[in-house]
């Protein structure tokens, strides 16, 4: 099973989200610990959250607006 | 010239994790909408600016601690060296940037005695702690995973200024922002640079996904609570 297949499982992915073939690559790519860690730090958020997010952010430009939130 | 030899060839290392939070960052970005369209901003940012303090505070000491089990490495592991080069270059540079975020709240009336005897929101504590943890337990790569999300996405210094404005704040209540707008464009660059020059097998970009991910999940619960 691909990782994109689980995440999407696991519900981290929405059904029918438009991920790129770019978006494919680094997801399936994640070693397994990245797999569990996603899987576990998402149940943090609400997931619709999560489901309404994903896939999107991979269309827009990366850094839009800043959270604000720096080092 | 060997540096910028191996540089040019592992320029995927950087390219390797900012993929990785592109694709993650999605929640981040939407808690940052909210934040800064919420009808009743000018009420909320003093809280947003005790939540920022409450991880910037964390930014120089994590980096010591990465540095120090560095140094212990620096004889069995390759990361280690350069690595260590990085953070010394690095924690200059950030040292005293908590002082600009109690400098804001101290222009909105705040006083900074007053600021510092509230207790942070567990939230900000399991963001810094889970690095002690990594940083101390499986390697101190994890830290630059961390940092490329919070250094990931400079300010706007133009939209910054704009919200001050619109809000009827004084810009100076917005300096750690503003300044940090000018800074991080070229902290991130440097951290790319970084990233590029060491010698990173699969298992330490394994453990700055997973640290990442974590950063990602914990950020937007930081700034979550702060806008509920």
């Amino acid at each position: 099973m691909s990782n994109v297949d689980k995440l999407t499982g696991a519900g981290l992915i929405a059904s029918g989200a438009a991920l790129t073939p770019d978006d494919h690559s680094v997801i399936n790519n994640l070693s397994d610990d990245e797999v569990n860690a996603l899987v576990s730090v998402s149940k943090k958020l609400p997931s619709h959250f999560v489901q309404k997010h994903w896939g999107k952010s991979s269309t827009q430009p990366a850094g839009e607006q800043s959270l604000g939130i720096v080092f | 010239m060997a540096l910028l030899a191996g540089d040019m060839e592992n320029n995927s290392h950087s390219r390797r994790l900012r993929e990785k939070i592109r694709l993650v960052r999605g929640p981040l970005d939407a808690v940052a909408e909210t934040l800064w369209s919420h009808p009743r901003l000018r009420e909320i940012y003093p809280e947003f600016l005790f939540r920022n303090h409450s991880v910037i505070r964390s930014s120089v000491p994590l980096m010591q601690a990465a540095a120090a089990q560095c140094e212990k490495m620096l004889d069995s592991d390759p990361v280690a060296g350069g690595m260590l080069a990085y953070l010394r270059q690095h924690i200059p540079e950030e040292t005293g940037h908590d002082e600009w975020v109690l400098d804001d709240l101290e222009a909105l009336g705040f006083r900074r005695e007053d600021v510092l005897r509230r207790i942070p929101p567990p939230s900000a504590a399991a963001l810094a702690g889970a690095q002690y943890y990594w940083i101390r337990h499986v390697h101190p790569v994890a830290l630059l995973g961390f940092i490329a999300v919070l250094e990931g996405t400079p300010p706007d210094v133009e939209f910054f200024e704009q919200t001050a404005d619109r809000i009827g704040v004084p810009r100076r209540a917005f300096s750690n922002l503003l300044l940090h707008g000018k800074l991080d464009p070229r902290h991130r660059d440097d951290l790319d640079h970084a990233l590029n020059a060491l010698p990173l097998n699969d298992r330490h970009h394994a453990l700055m996904g997973v640290s990442a991910f974590q950063t990602v999940s914990l950020l937007t619960q930081v700034a979550s609570e702060a806008v509920q």
